[in-house]
């Protein structure tokens, strides 16, 4: 099972943003396919999802050409329970062969110590349509850039933060598209 | 590990028990043999609290747990070690005792082994002269003299192939026997079980946190960009050049620059509020 040209491009990306000595992101990646893949037989893939400041950002490995249908259970377990992680951060994985999960997932029940609804079997069987990590990827970027800008006007950064949010409730639009348009304010224009 | 599979580690004990086992089982032995038993019962009770116990942080300390049951599952072990291998490689290895991390670094170091062996076979070895051992002419003598001379190697299974294997070693000659087998390979299989769920959680946990410090610093990067565009009215990419073009100046990384810059306007901007 082979990563997207577009996951892997999106991960050496984010590697190059990595400040201290460790594994690159694609392997990393790669090698814990591969162990789900030892794991379950009828392995098809994973997804796994960050959300950092309020914004999912996702990345899948799946099988190549896999038609939805050939899956026939998951298993989600939230990252919460391996650390500080924003709610909705999770790692989903897919098989073919229906009960292939259960073990695993009474496993990782009790290994996470989680209630009994945290750890999720057979709710995520429609996979995702494209995770490439680009439009999370993106949207925190735009976040980020409109952040740096309120600061350059003298914003700090938790009233920029309160800034974008209330921009966005009074303008019933997103917070992403208050962000483009904090953005595109910087723009100089073209001299005639 | 959950009700489901504890229920089917204590069916494995149960059989372990009423199978007969063969001529060496004459009578006289059943002591011996229910011994045997409640030992392999224990350790299988041991092994399916594991993972509750040990956590997603706790891959090595689980691994050497199940290394300290099987010395007790099996008959005849003096000391266990356990072996993971990534890309066909030794990689995690752990073990109940010092001799035994002495021995498995001469088989790792030498290339021939038992456990290399076991692995790549993907079935069970077993020897009761090491130092007269012809599959491994030179693992066996070295071994031999640090006075081990018995050995038995389970593969660890996964659902594509051997994920490591489990070194059992005897000081004695003939430590090991048939029952020994039958024990090491009903230990085997839940041990397989509760370590590839380990190593899946722990790599989950692994890829999370590196995936986090990376996003976090390509935020502060991003806020850096900002900051470049506020000032110059460029777009993030001409932002970008600008910062790579500061870094190379300063021969610092680009996310050092960056956060130098970010820091450098939080400071501004708390002055600036302190003063109004």
């Amino acid at each position: 099972m082979e990563m997207s040209h577009a996951v892997a491009a999106n991960l050496a990306a984010l590697t190059g943003a990595l400040d201290e000595p460790g594994p690159d992101l694609a392997p990393l990646i790669g090698r814990l396919g591969e162990s789900c893949a030892l794991a379950v037989r009828s392995y098809l893939g994973f997804s796994i999802t960050l959300v950092v400041d309020e914004v999912p950002v996702s990345f899948s490995v799946l099988e190549a050409f896999l038609d939805p249908a050939e899956i026939l259970t998951s298993v989600m377990f939230p990252l919460t329970a391996l650390g500080e992680r924003a709610v909705g951060s999770e790692v989903i994985l897919y098989a073919g062969t229906a009960g292939a999960f259960v073990d695993l997932a009474a496993d990782f029940s009790y290994a996470l110590g989680s209630s009994a609804d945290a750890v999720q079997l057979d709710r995520h069987l429609i996979p995702p349509a494209r995770r490439d990590g680009s439009d999370g990827l993106a949207k925190l970027a735009r976040r980020n850039q409109a952040i740096g800008i309120l600061l350059d006007r003298g914003y700090d950064e938790p009233d920029a933060i309160t800034e974008l949010r209330e921009v966005a409730r009074l303008g019933a639009v997103s917070v992403d598209a208050v962000a483009q348009q904090v953005i595109d304010s910087t723009a100089r224009p073209a001299r005639s | 590990m959950g009700d489901a599979c504890g229920d089917g580690l204590m069916e494995l004990a149960d059989n372990a028990a009423s199978e007969p086992t063969g001529p060496e089982l004459a009578a006289g032995e059943g002591s011996g043999v229910a011994a045997d038993d409640v030992d392999l019962r224990a350790s299988l009770a041991d092994l399916s609290h594991l993972m509750m116990d040990s956590g997603p942080d706790g891959l090595e300390d689980l691994l050497r747990h199940v290394a300290a049951f099987a010395v007790r599952a099996i008959p005849g072990a003096d000391g266990a070690g356990l072996t993971l291998l990534e890309n066909d490689r030794p990689d995690t290895i752990v073990a109940s005792a010092e001799f035994v991390k002495e021995v498995d670094a001469i088989q790792y170091g030498l290339g021939q082994g038992p456990c290399i062996t076991a692995a790549a076979e993907g079935r069970t070895v077993i020897s009761g002269s090491l130092h007269g051992e012809k599959r491994w002419p030179r693992f066996g003598p070295r071994v031999a003299q640090l006075g081990v001379h018995s050995v038995l190697s389970l593969p660890l299974m996964g659902s594509h192939g051997a994920l490591g294997a489990m070194n059992v070693y005897g000081h004695a000659r003939d430590s090991f026997d048939q029952r020994s087998i039958e024990m090491g390979e009903l230990f085997a299989v839940p041990a397989a079980i509760s370590v590839r769920n380990a190593q899946v959680l722990a790599q989950a946990k692994r890829v999370a946190e590196r995936l986090q410090t990376a996003l976090t610093s390509r935020s502060i990067i991003d806020q850096a960009l900002g900051i470049l565009m506020s000032r110059s009215g460029g777009d993030a990419d001409q932002a970008f050049a600008k910062l790579v073009t500061m870094s190379q100046a300063d021969n610092q990384k680009v996310s050092a620059v960056a956060q130098l810059m970010v820091d450098d306007a939080r400071r501004r901007a708390q002055a600036r509020h302190a003063r109004d």
